[in-house]
């Protein structure tokens, strides 16, 4: 729909050539082959109703002509001096002309349109005045005279900020105006014809010579380009920013298809219950999936359910490390493998006094004698190392993101920074040199038994024994008790705060309560902990942990190995395979500010409201919103659910809603209403169509369009009596309440 | 400090054995086969029983007493086992309160004391 808003119809100044003027004839000749359907009549500082009546006339119902004026003006306040000067043109809705025309003529006087300058407070207030509508739009930046930037800024100080919507700014191509339009300005730009003889012209490539604006949607009249404009001020399509619309194929019903046009913006499902609202958004989901869209889905039916999808913890991680513990995963392979150490036969003993005076030689390598030496645990050198790792980290954390060092002066932190190296050395030492002993050990028995072996392979002899086996044998029993205590203690609850984690998802806010969020938190096992935290039961669990404390506190029983055996077994076959099988995870509803661990559970009413909350505010390319409205006050459908739509909307993300609430679908002012009406059996009719063009259209184009006011009244509002009585209940209640006031 | 007894019998139908006393009263008595195989599964017990000891106190193996006029050869091995099982028993009995699993806490800090 392409639309003209800057049309010349005479020569009324010097300047303008006399090709500008235009018979009726000849102007519905040239606009019809040029298929503009809105044009304003815009002379330089001359409204003449004459002419447009016959304009008018000539057109017919082809197009609209809406009777507006070129003004010369200026702003005497701005001291800018001749660059406060600019051309503003003036579009009156043409229900109104009386008016535009009366405030016209008190403007101009008795000046001719050549020697017109008005002040622009002076035209801004002739029309904004009650019983005026109208749009100015100011010449800019390459349409010359235009309005500077900081006049532009004045300009929209003079205007109430109610009425702003009114201010346009014309630049002369579609390029430019697509780039501020981008930046938030409302642009349009017209013909500004000089020669009616080329209206209509195409060059040799077959384009337009006259480059003119094509309206984002089709509008019935002034007063639905108005709501347009009032909406987002984005009127006419630029070369950015494109909204669509896009054709996409739905299915109402099991093996019914239909083709609608949707726009990333708001879109508005509307229909009589079981007309398929509901399945149309079920079929758009996948499809818009396909294209790699994310998609932000709200079903008001299943809104509980939604919210209770929320709370499931399957696949989320449980990670020892995140709670400061380690996963010991190490010491239950450990466990598992561990059997005591067997005692050297005492046969070996008597074999080698037996032999002992066999060979002279070896009787004098007393070395064979030798026993063992005790190696003892790896610990000591384990710990310096641990410790050794703590002071480089924390070396590291202050020259690091923590920056410790910034607490200190220069000096200060030079002394710390020698002290921590001079630490770091010495447990790096302290674990040499406990690596070195213990490592020195094991070689030396090693060495020991080779010696042996080979002196008793050259005589007919047999060495001492290295050992009887018990220090190994208590060693064994003693590393048994170490990991059974360090399993024991890691895999429990210690009683302090550290013993949880939380990660806090804010969802919303719950009137009279405050913030609400998803809280996420592990823990390990306690007397605290329910059954649904753990994968594995808690029965299962607290079994092994027993275990585990027995083992640790029994390591000299007899019934050592049977026992360590059952919660190997135990580990096995529930999957235990490390500790982080003993971290629960659990997820709640949690008001801010409120303990940690305090629960809340939302009623429907506020589970709906959340879930939409978090829809809404979920960074997608498209919401698909099924009733919204469902258990929801009309207050907070008005007050917070219409300003989310309409801001999805206008960040040209694509919002389709299938409602029954009017607030929704009229309110949202919605670039498509499709419209689902049951005709008669199975037969049913899909329409589209939208506020601005006022019309419903059957996309099969059997039945003769309908009213979209018409049709939403009566199928939203109840009829036009029923919105009738309402509008008059509503109003002689006001008036008792201002009684009442008074 | 727990003493331990020991006693090297010979039997009538040859068979000798290291016995071990243990209990308040000696009455528990482990024999291990020196003439027998299943020597080992008699050393078990005994280490078993001994662990048990050492987690309390210090625990020192007395030197084998002869009953029955035992093999001179098994005498000699005996005495020699006793003085390595001694070595290892005092290791193990260290080792022990520096894991911090002696069962007498007041002794154990008495001990660390005496280190």
């Amino acid at each position: 729909m392409f639309i003209d808003l800057h049309c010349h119809t005479r020569a009324t100044k010097k300047g303008d050539g006399a090709a500008r003027n235009v018979t009726p004839e000849k102007f519905s000749e040239a606009i019809q082959a040029r298929q503009v359907s809105i044009v304003g009549i815009t002379n330089h500082n001359l409204f003449d109703r004459a002419q447009y009546n016959q304009l008018v006339n000539e057109v017919g119902s082809y197009a609209q002509l809406w009777p507006g004026v070129e003004l010369d003006v200026h702003d005497s306040g701005n001291d800018e001096g001749p660059t406060a000067r600019w051309h503003m043109i003036v579009i009156s809705n043409p229900d109104r002309i009386d008016a535009f025309s009366e405030a016209l003529t008190s403007i101009l006087g008795n000046s001719l349109p050549n020697d017109f300058f008005g002040e622009v407070s002076d035209v801004l207030s002739a029309f904004l005045a009650e019983g005026q509508d109208v749009l100015f739009i100011s010449h800019c930046r390459k349409k010359s005279p235009y309005i500077s930037d900081t006049e532009i800024n004045r300009l929209e100080a003079m205007v109430p900020e109610g009425e702003r919507w009114r201010l346009f700014l014309e630049e002369k191509d579609l390029r430019t105006i697509g780039i501020w339009s981008y930046e938030g300005k409302h642009m349009v730009f017209g013909s500004d014809v000089k020669d009616w003889n080329n209206y209509a012209s195409k060059d040799s490539k077959g384009i337009w010579t006259t480059k003119l604006p094509e309206l984002r949607l089709k509008v019935d009249g002034f007063s639905q380009l108005a709501k347009l404009a009032q909406r987002d001020g984005r009127i006419v399509k630029t070369l950015l920013g494109d909204r669509g619309p896009n054709s996409f194929l739905v299915h109402p019903h099991k093996n019914v298809d239909v083709q609608i046009q949707l726009y990333d913006e708001v879109n508005v499902i509307f229909g009589g219950k079981g007309t398929g609202k509901t399945e149309i958004l079920n079929s758009l989901e996948p499809t818009l999936v396909n294209q790699g869209k994310r998609v932000s889905v709200y079903h008001g039916s299943a809104k509980a359910q939604q919210f209770d999808e929320l709370l499931l913890t399957d696949g989320i991680g449980r990670r020892a490390e995140d709670l400061g513990r380690e996963s010991c995963s190490e010491e239950i392979s450990e466990l598992a493998a561990w059997a005591d150490v067997q005692p050297t036969p005492i046969v070996g003993y008597i074999d080698w006094k037996r032999t002992e005076g066999n060979s002279g030689s070896k009787a004098r390598f007393r070395i064979t004698r030798g026993s063992n030496l005790p190696t003892g645990t790896p610990d000591e050198y384990q710990f310096h190392l641990h410790a050794a790792k703590v002071i480089t980290e924390f070396i590291e954390r202050c020259n690091g993101e923590d920056n410790f060092l910034q607490y200190l002066s220069k000096e200060d932190a030079q002394e710390l920074m020698h002290l921590l190296t001079a630490l770091l050395e010495g447990a790096k030492r302290k674990a040499r040199e406990a690596y070195i002993e213990y490592k020195a050990l094991l070689l030396t028995n090693l060495g020991l038994a080779s010696i042996k072996r080979l002196a008793d392979g050259k005589s007919d002899t047999k060495s001492k024994p290295g050992d009887t086996g018990f220090l190994r044998y208590a060693t064994g029993r003693v590393t048994l008790g170490n990991i059974s205590k360090k399993l024991y203690v890691q895999s429990g609850e210690k009683g302090d705060e550290t013993d949880c984690k939380y990660d806090f998802a804010p969802l919303g806010v719950i009137d009279d309560k405050g913030d609400m969020e998803i809280v996420t938190r592990w823990r390990y096992l306690s007397s605290k902990s329910r059954t649904k935290e753990f994968n594995v039961g808690i029965r299962d669990l607290n079994e092994i942990r027993a275990k585990w404390k027995t083992i640790s506190e029994n390591i000299g029983a007899s019934n050592i190995g049977s026992n360590v055996k059952a919660v190997s077994e135990k580990c096995k076959g529930l999957g235990v395979d490390d500790l982080t099988a003993f971290i629960g995870v659990w997820k709640y509803g949690h008001i801010v500010g409120t303990d940690n661990n305090s629960e809340y559970m939302p009623s429907d009413g506020e589970k709906g409201m959340l879930m939409l909350n978090k829809v809404l505010k979920t960074d997608a390319d498209a919401y698909l919103l099924d009733e919204p409205e469902a258990g929801m006050g009309n207050s907070y459908i008005e007050a917070s659910i219409r300003p989310m739509v309409s801001k999805r909307g206008k960040e040209r993300r694509m919002v389709v809603v299938a409602t029954h609430n009017a607030n929704l679908a009229v309110r949202t002012l919605p670039y498509a209403s499709i419209y689902r009406e049951h005709i008669s059996g199975d037969k049913y009719c899909t329409y589209e169509g939208n506020p601005f063009a006022n019309e419903l259209i059957d996309v099969e184009g059997v039945r003769p369009p309908i009213s979209w006011s018409a049709r939403s009244m009566e199928v939203l509002e109840g009829g036009a009596e029923a919105f009738g009585d309402r509008a008059s209940i509503y109003a002689a209640g006001k008036v008792e309440v201002e009684d009442e006031d008074n | 400090m727990k003493i331990i007894k020991t006693s090297i019998i010979k039997f009538d139908d040859n068979n000798e054995v290291l016995r071990f006393y243990f209990g308040r009263d000696e009455d528990y008595q482990v024999d291990v086969r020196l003439t027998n195989e299943d020597g080992v599964e008699d050393l078990k017990t005994v280490f078993q029983l001994l662990l048990a000891e050492t987690l309390k106190d210090n625990v020192l193996v007395g030197k084998p007493q002869s009953e029955n006029n035992p093999t001179g050869l098994y005498v000699d091995v005996c005495n020699e086992y006793v003085l390595d099982l001694n070595r290892e028993l005092a290791s193990a009995r260290k080792q022990i309160i520096e894991e911090g699993l002696a069962e007498t806490s007041m002794q154990t800090t008495e001990e660390n004391k005496a280190e």
